[in-house]
């Protein structure tokens, strides 16, 4: 080793980095990562002899780590014997009715590699190659090191939360097996009734039920629902988890996110409930100053970036791109955002690499699996008659619960029943206190915020007792009004021949006043869009307001071409634009982005007091009603096409009927109860499958 | 080194007394993150390396036959771990980089240009160097106790330590000549 200078004296050399070893900072090592050690190796056996040892690995190999009670877990065994240490993220997605879970196992390593993962029905594992293990993966529940000789034990950095665990699938249900308490919260109970699995212990958990682990705090936005959870602080993480009736599991996991991205994510998942998805994993290595591919649609979408990123720019290239402000929305090593579904077609984001040192991004894409519906591709809309409803109603409300079934209410009879789309068939869920046309609101804790139509306080449904019971009266007694879920989970009530609105909190059972509208409204609608707040509009009037949950005010909308209607629909498209159907005016679409309005083609059946639903492939479904030309009922089935703004009539229902409700339900079908046929309410129920598009 | 509760401590967490393998483990854990740290140069790492280290010592408890040496022998275990972590993310070193946030402190015997030297030097040796370097001089083991701690032979961690000098002397010297340029330093 040559020397072109004075050689520094060893004793110099000592002293310097003995005195820069002491200088460095110290930093205590956090209390909550010691004591989610200690929550492991209070369940951790010792290894005591090696003969133990021995039997110990031998058992591992033979049985797998999932292994109780019989129970075997031969993929995952397989795959750790063949891969050694890996890295499994794994991303728990429940399994459609009847249908066993599947596995797929997709190695996505090469920088700009993408891996498609169809139809991911089952639990779903990507198998990150060991060479390109991802020092913080995020946008998926967890990741997990294997041992190729050793327990699994899994301590991670980044989104790994303190106490992972291991979970496996069996039959289309998921055994868990914590490495700390956890909590399982089984379908149709309460926190209070949570089962608490000790580590070491294992559980199954299946459809309906939902799992936490107990020493990461809930906050606000926890939900029973989702079984989403934070670490305290702005490190935060998420891990939402739980198994829904037909799929409706979701999983997530991200660090630092904005509130109303979380949100936003929130609602992407509850909005792929019930609908096969299928996931899409790609890898990016973005050397420093470059873009990221542009990302080219709405897909609901989590990044992750690696660790060595300094930051990252999001960029709208285009005005649409709702929420996204330019150069406002940054992320570092270890975050994620959650892009809204709110680009258009040909919008696209620009995502710049702005730090020093290449960027490895992760893209996990989740999408509804057009193949969910029904009717194949190419076909029209294929209706059957289901079993009646136990009451005739118009004007009614059914609503999706979290168990895949449906509360009918309303419509002329306090009677509540609730439709089993497996039986088809309806059974009694108690009575309101009066016969009253209230709307129904899903909460996020499984009930049904049953409010307004008379004088009489509101109600909740409860699907665990399958009863309605009264609680505080509204501040205001409303007719014909409307209700929507806010993304915090509150109810914002709108009109009802007032221009007041009032807020219900799920948590203390009370309404509360909030701002009140620039007119009065009755027959009028409201949606929560994607930048998390509310549209209202409707109810006569051509004025479209925006409520904003976080400043309790109601802002008018400014966007010409809007006109007066009412007894109609509003329905957020994929896009987060808003397709406005109703009587008096030509259907809209209007983008909140921009807070423009857009002309659709006519519509084959000018109507209104129909229903509409949004289908899992991004067109809306517009059912019945009275047409504008003969204000008649129609029996009219249409299509609206968001690409094109098109109309489509695609068949007709087996009885015209007006004022039905129109339920999407887990399967991709949709329900269509009662209405008024000729002169009366009506008990008929029907179901729609409509085909993909051709 | 180790007092009698500490003994006392070891042999019952020896034994399976979780809660004296905790009192045993708050004791340590922050001198363990200091290891880990000043090996790894991550916070992060250092973490993960940490968790690992204590893990392992709860399950390998029983095989520790001489309590006193309960400290040399969480050194070693955290020490294999960071190799263990560094080994494991060996594909993405190129993109780890120490983002230090905490503000370097003022101190009498290293500046800033001495600190920045020294860290470059340091982020170039191999990591079992990097071990024996702070295991010298950041616990100030004899180098009888870097042999039992890192259980290597005594001329072993000698020629370690020397060679690890040696390349951190070469490193800092080579590092320190485009100093001689007027405008390269201090940046």
């Amino acid at each position: 080793m040559s020397k072109m200078g004075p050689t520094i004296p060893l004793e110099v050399l000592e002293g310097r980095v003995a005195a820069w070893l002491e200088s460095e900072p110290g930093v205590e090592f956090p209390d909550w990562l010691l004591t989610s050690v200690f929550e492991v190796t209070r369940h951790e056996p010792q290894q005591r002899r090696l003969g133990q040892r021995l039997a110990r690995l031998a058992g591992w190999l033979a049985r797998g780590p999932g292994t109780a009670g019989g129970r075997r877990t031969d993929r995952l065994s397989a795959l750790r014997v063949v891969t050694g240490a890996v890295f499994v993220v794994a991303i728990g997605i429940g399994a459609m009715l009847g249908i066993r879970a599947s596995f797929r196992s997709t190695p996505v390593t090469a920088p700009g590699t993408q891996a498609d993962v169809a139809q991911a029905t089952g639990l779903l594992e990507v198998t990150l190659d060991a060479d390109a293990i991802p020092e913080d993966l995020a946008g998926v529940l967890f990741f997990r090191k294997v041992y190729p000789t050793d327990h699994d034990v899994a301590y991670g950095r980044g989104f790994v939360p303190p106490n992972t665990f291991a979970r496996y699938v069996e039959s289309g249900e998921l055994a868990i097996r914590p490495r700390s308490e956890v909590q399982v919260i089984r379908a149709g109970t309460t926190w209070a009734e949570a089962e608490t699995v000790e580590a070491g212990e294992e559980a199954v958990v299946g459809p309906g039920d939902a799992f936490v682990m107990q020493d990461i705090p809930f906050d606000a936005y926890g939900s029973e629902a989702l079984g989403t959870m934070t670490t305290p602080g702005d490190d935060a993480r998420v891990v939402g988890f739980a198994i829904r009736e037909s799929s409706r599991c979701c999983s997530m996991t991200h660090a630092g996110m904005q509130s109303p991205w979380y949100h936003t994510l929130l609602q992407g998942v509850q909005e792929l409930r019930g609908t096969p998805v299928s996931l899409r994993i790609a890898r990016w290595d973005v050397p420093a100053g470059a873009d990221l591919p542009p990302v080219d649609d709405g897909a609901l979408t989590l990044r992750a970036v690696d660790a060595g990123i300094i930051s990252g720019v999001i960029t709208p290239a285009g005005p649409a791109a709702t929420g996204v402000e330019p150069g406002t929305l940054t992320f570092g090593a270890g975050s994620a955002i959650a892009l809204p579904r709110i680009l258009k077609d040909g919008d696209t984001v620009r995502l710049l690499n702005a730090g020093p040192d290449t960027a490895v991004v992760y893209q996990l894409t989740v999408e509804p699996d057009p193949s969910a519906v029904t009717a194949p591709a190419g076909t029209l809309a294929t209706v059957s008659e289901s079993g009646p409803m136990l009451s005739a109603r118009s004007g009614h409300s059914a609503t999706l619960l979290d168990d895949g079934r449906v509360l009918i209410s309303g419509g002329g009879c306090a009677e509540v029943e609730v439709y089993d789309p497996e039986t088809g068939t309806s059974e009694p869920a108690g009575e309101m206190s009066s016969i009253r046309n209230a709307t129904a609101t899903l909460l996020e804790d499984g009930r049904v915020l049953l409010a307004g139509g008379s004088e009489d306080p509101a109600e909740l449904f409860d699907p665990r007792s399958g009863s309605v019971a009264p609680i505080g009266p509204m501040v205001e007694e409303r007719h014909f009004l409307s209700a929507v879920r806010l993304y915090d989970g509150r109810v914002l009530v709108t009109g009802g021949e007032t221009d007041t609105a009032e807020i219900f909190d799920p948590d203390t059972e009370a309404f509360a006043p909030t701002g009140s509208m620039s007119t009065s409204r009755a027959r009028h609608t409201s949606v929560l869009l994607w930048d998390t707040r509310v549209l209202v509009a409707g109810g006569g009037t051509p004025v479209v307001e925006l409520y904003d949950a976080d400043t309790g005010r109601f802002t008018p909308s400014e966007a010409d071409g809007l006109q007066a209607f009412d007894r109609g629909t509003a329905t957020r498209l994929a896009d987060g634009r808003v397709l406005l159907i109703g009587h008096g005016a030509s259907p809209a679409v209007y983008d909140p982005a921009t807070d423009s309005v857009a002309t659709p083609g006519p519509m084959v059946t000018p109507r209104y007091d129909h229903a509409a639903v949004l289908l899992n492939d991004g067109r809306v479904l517009l059912v019945g009603g009275l047409a504008s030309e003969t204000l008649a009922a129609t029996a009219s089935i249409e299509v609206f096409d968001p690409r094109m703004l098109t109309f489509e009539e695609v068949g007709s229902l087996g009885m015209a009927r007006w004022q039905p409700a129109a339920t999407r339900l887990c399967d991709g079908r949709v329900l269509v109860t009662g209405g008024t046929g000729g002169t009366a309410p009506t008990v008929s129920a029907e179901l729609i499958a409509v085909g993909t598009i051709r | 080194m180790e007092t009698p509760v500490q003994r006392e401590l070891v042999e019952a967490a020896r034994d399976g007394d979780h809660e004296a393998f905790e009192v045993l483990a708050c004791g340590a854990v922050d001198r363990l993150y200091a290891i880990a740290r000043l090996i790894l140069r991550d916070a992060d790492l250092a973490q993960d390396a940490v968790q690992e280290t204590l893990v392992h010592a709860w399950r390998s408890l029983p095989g520790l036959r001489d309590p006193d040496r309960f400290d040399a022998w969480l050194h070693r275990l955290v020490v294999n771990a960071c190799l263990d972590v560094i080994r494991s993310r060996k594909h993405l070193k190129a993109n780890v980089h120490l983002i230090e946030i905490d503000l370097p402190h003022a101190d009498d015997t290293t500046d800033v240009a001495d600190r920045d030297q020294l860290e470059r030097g340091f982020r170039r040796l191999r990591p079992e160097q990097r071990a024996v370097v702070v295991l010298r001089y950041y616990l100030g083991l004899s180098l009888p106790e870097l042999s039992r701690t890192l259980q290597i032979p005594l001329g072993t961690a000698k020629s370690r330590l020397h060679y690890a000098m040696e390349a951190l002397r070469a490193a800092v010297e080579a590092d320190a000549r485009p100093a001689a340029h007027p405008a390269g330093r201090l940046a």
